[in-house]
């Protein structure tokens, strides 16, 4: 019973875990997107740190001090000044230069793919971890009613000294 | 015949030493396996497996005396050298021409190769004393890879390849390279990529031989652990560098050779944890094999990439000499031990007790999760490049931005674990017991984020940052408290010396609680670094100013300093934050001799207490009227990354510094100390 209960407050915990995750990536994406920089050098600077110096060994147009990123900096503050909005900036440099300007690909079509990758890998693997440990807990539920388990009379405590001590003359040992 | 062709012939003999030994070794194991008692089996395995070991010893040797003199032709300039004329030049100072060993392929492949054999006499040398039964298998297996590193050597890339004419000069080394960090730097990387192969060995050494139980867990936690030190080292060193040399106002680009370092390291730090698991419940055998031979696997690879650019594109891999060897090794490698888990799967049958999804086991598994989720993101995130390129033809660029919106939170999750991992117990934390631990440093973090959400920290991710990071320092600190105050109450000690008491005591466990602290110092800076870093660029005339985020910055004009070899120019610059005068700063641009295309960026920082601002300037641009460009970065809190990189080095010191052996009584106390200590400290929980 007592068991159940615990697993019960683990998969709550999970969700909570999950829960927590989803917003985080969520929110440091819109920080990166939205936190509108008040002056113009602030915002093509915000611009030019997705774009990709191209003559550089990865470096990011913001960063590098070459004369073709200098260059694209002005044309970016330009069109900022012209009134365009980032998006129609970066379609403009993407048009100009091919996707590698891009310091990240989009999130859609084959771009998609280096995103959603690892967090469905995170996710998978999570849920696989999740019933392997209620599988390896359950078969410790049935062994342990024929023996061994004498310490757990004793209280969880004592249990975890002894197993500390055992422990402790393994780890003198190298 | 000239020097170098006699170190040239002994790495050509060490080649063929290491065959022979890998030969011996495998036909003496193999004889000794299956002597079947024959007396006669049994003393030839002895002789073969001996006369193994002895090719470990003498390649040690050769290797050393090739690398004596790649460092002699570099010191006496001898451009009958086609490496020394690359790499190095007459007017480098001699505290920088040791560096041009690593500054090229060739020196660095001979540099791990060197390490390579050493570990690998010292590790056969533990072996035999500690571990007989798996020596004969862990010389074999580093031989083996001594034979792939001494094939590079000898036949594809030989750092003692003649020129056809005598150079007068050499080229000398990029100047971005003469700089102390590059001392340090690359022999602590390629120390560190090859440090991972004995652990490698004696798993390995392990699944051959079926001796699959505590007693190869215990011979390579501390290698592994020495592995991790180097490695971490060298990618602290690495960061400190790009900081102070690159002149772009950070540390860590996410650059393709970081992340290759990167990985390593990550999935060590994996096996460091579930390592604890196998040890005390018998449990993820098999999960910790893979990890040692993954590890392994990544840091070939890494050390591949460093020295070839091939993730740059797919035609510099096509161009790259070594990566069809490289290759060819990484896929036996995998398939050879991928092979012998599946072989051994019977005999890796966990002894499955596991107590509780609210322990510590349970916490080491979600670590595990995290930090893999964060490497295949990294590696995912490099390699995609490739992946584009090849499906589609179109060439993508995967940047900082993925890897900080993808690892970030992930990052984020990993450090609130450590909170968690701390307070959960072995086996089966009860749930109240668990929320009432939880209760302090929970509450800490929550009033801590409040008050700096009032301070004006406003940016959601950073708080949730600063929140996490005060929960877990709250939880490891009472973790020392408690048992310092138990002890200090049972011993009557005083509270300090019970303090350094158990951290002697336990020198594993609160090694471990020292290095989570120090990865909370880096987490501060990296996190306050990210949110909140400033930038301005300005061109200041003699006597002009600029400011950004209070401070300000005047000019008093450019100097310039000429030397022999190389001709300074600098900025004589007056830093003022509000009122207070806080010194005079110095960015400069150095032209070096033969390199006039490439101005090396010298970049001055202040740190300002104490509120740890580095104040980080540099010239970007010098115009036609002798103005210059100056630009400012205010990054908060970096110093403390590299103050955390150093609590990490102690941290990590206490826990892998040998114990010494004690007698069977002092075992006795010392287990009835720690009854006494725990007890205490649950008294007063």
């Amino acid at each position: 019973m007592f068991r159940l209960r615990l697993a019960k407050l683990l998969i709550v915990n999970i969700i909570t875990l999950a829960l927590l995750l989803a917003p985080t990536f969520v929110i440091t994406t819109k920080v990166y997107a939205e936190s509108q920089p008040a002056n113009i050098d602030d915002q093509v600077r915000q611009i030019a740190k997705d774009l990709k110096c191209l003559v550089c060994e990865n470096e990011s147009v913001a960063d590098s001090p070459s004369p073709l990123a200098a260059d694209m900096r002005e044309t970016i503050k330009e069109k900022l000044l012209a009134g365009e909005t980032p998006e129609q900036i970066k379609a403009y440099f993407v048009q100009q230069y091919g996707e590698q300007i891009l310091l990240t690909p989009p999130k859609e079509g084959f771009g998609l793919l280096v995103w959603s990758w690892p967090i469905l890998a995170i996710i998978i693997c999570g849920i696989a971890l999740f019933f392997a440990m209620n599988k390896w807990v359950r078969r410790k539920s049935i062994s342990t009613t024929e023996s061994s388990n004498h310490l757990s009379d004793t209280g969880i405590e004592d249990a975890e000294i002894l197993q500390e001590i055992k422990d402790r003359r393994v780890s003198e040992l190298w | 015949m000239i020097p170098s062709d006699i170190a040239f012939l002994a790495l050509v003999i060490a080649f063929v030493l290491a065959v022979y030994g890998l030969a011996t070794g495998a036909y003496g194991s193999w004889l000794l396996a299956n002597s079947e008692n024959r007396l006669y089996n049994k003393l030839r395995g002895n002789l073969l497996v001996r006369s193994s070991q002895h090719a470990v010893f003498a390649n040690a040797f050769l290797v050393t005396l090739a690398s004596g003199f790649l460092f002699w032709a570099l010191f006496t300039h001898d451009f009958r050298i086609a490496y020394v004329a690359q790499t190095s030049s007459r007017d480098m100072s001699p505290s920088y021409l040791f560096t041009s060993f690593w500054g090229g392929q060739a020196g660095s492949l001979l540099f791990w190769a060197w390490m390579l054999t050493i570990f690998s006499a010292i590790a056969v040398w533990h072996a035999r004393k500690n571990y007989p039964e798996l020596a004969p298998y862990v010389g074999s297996v580093l031989l083996g890879i001594e034979v792939f590193f001494l094939l590079l050597l000898s036949f594809v890339s030989n750092p003692f390849e003649r020129l056809a004419v005598e150079a007068v000069d050499g080229q000398g080394l990029n100047p971005l390279l003469m700089d102390p960090g590059m001392r340090f730097h690359p022999p602590f990387l390629l120390t560190g990529y090859m440090s991972f192969s004995i652990p490698f060995a004696y798993a390995i050494a392990a699944l051959l031989t079926g001796r699959l139980g505590k007693e190869w867990l215990l011979a390579i936690r501390r290698w592994m652990l020495i592995g991790w030190l180097i490695q971490g080292i060298g990618l602290l060193i690495g960061a400190w560098w790009a900081y102070h040399v690159l002149g772009w106002g950070g540390y860590w680009g996410w650059d393709p050779v970081e992340n290759v370092a990167l990985m390593p390291w990550l999935t060590a730090t994996a096996f460091i944890h579930s390592t604890m698991v196998q040890e005390r419940r018998g449990m993820l055998k098999v999960w910790n094999l893979g990890l040692v031979v993954l590890t392994f696997i990544l840091a070939i690879f890494g050390t591949f990439i460093v020295r070839s650019g091939v993730i740059s594109s797919v035609h510099a891999f096509a161009l790259s000499s070594l990566g069809p060897f490289f290759f060819t090794f990484l896929g036996i490698a995998t398939i050879f031990s991928l092979g012998l888990i599946f072989f051994r799967l019977p005999k890796l049958k966990t002894e499955g007790r596991f107590d509780s999804l609210l322990s510590k086991e349970a916490s080491f598994l979600m670590n595990n999760l995290l930090i893999l989720g964060i490497t295949f993101a990294t590696f995912w995130g490099t390699i995609f490049p490739l992946i584009s390129e090849v499906v589609r033809g179109a060439k993508v660029s995967v940047g900082p931005p993925f890897f900080k919106q993808v690892n970030g939170p992930l990052f984020l999750l990993l450090i609130l674990l450590i909170g968690f991992g701390t307070l959960l117990a072995w086996r089966r934390s009860s749930g109240h017991k668990f929320i009432r631990n939880l209760a302090l440093p929970a509450v800490s973090g929550i009033i801590v984020g409040s008050l700096l959400f009032l301070l004006g920290v406003r940016k959601f991710p950073a708080l949730l940052s600063f929140s996490a990071i005060v929960f877990v320092f709250v939880a490891t600190c009472i973790e020392f408290y408690k048992a310092a105050a138990a002890r200090s109450r049972n011993t009557s000690e005083p509270f300090a010396i019970a303090l350094v008491n158990i951290v002697r005591r336990n020198r594993r466990r609160y090694g471990g609680y020292i290095v989570h602290l120090a990865m909370l110092l880096l987490a501060v800076g990296i996190t306050a670094s990210s949110f909140y870093q400033y930038e301005s660029t300005r061109t200041l005339q003699k006597g002009q100013s600029m400011s950004v985020d209070g401070y300000t910055i005047t000019s008093n004009g450019l100097y310039v300093i000429q030397r022999p070899s190389v001709q300074v120019i600098y900025a004589d610059l007056s830093l003022r934050h509000g009122q207070d005068y806080l010194g005079n700063i110095r960015p400069e641009k150095r032209i070096y001799k033969n390199w006039e295309d490439q101005p090396v960026t010298g970049i001055a920082i202040k740190t300002v207490f104490p509120n740890l601002d580095d104040v980080y300037v540099l010239i970007s641009d010098i115009d036609q009227n002798g103005n210059a460009t100056i630009r400012v970065f205010i990054n908060p809190m970096v110093s403390l990354i590299w103050w955390g990189g150093v609590l990490f080095v102690i941290g990590t010191l206490i826990c892998a510094w040998p114990q010494a052996r004690r007698s069977v009584v002092r075992q006795r106390s010392t287990a009835t100390e720690a009854l006494v200590n725990r007890v205490g400290a649950n008294v007063q929980a």
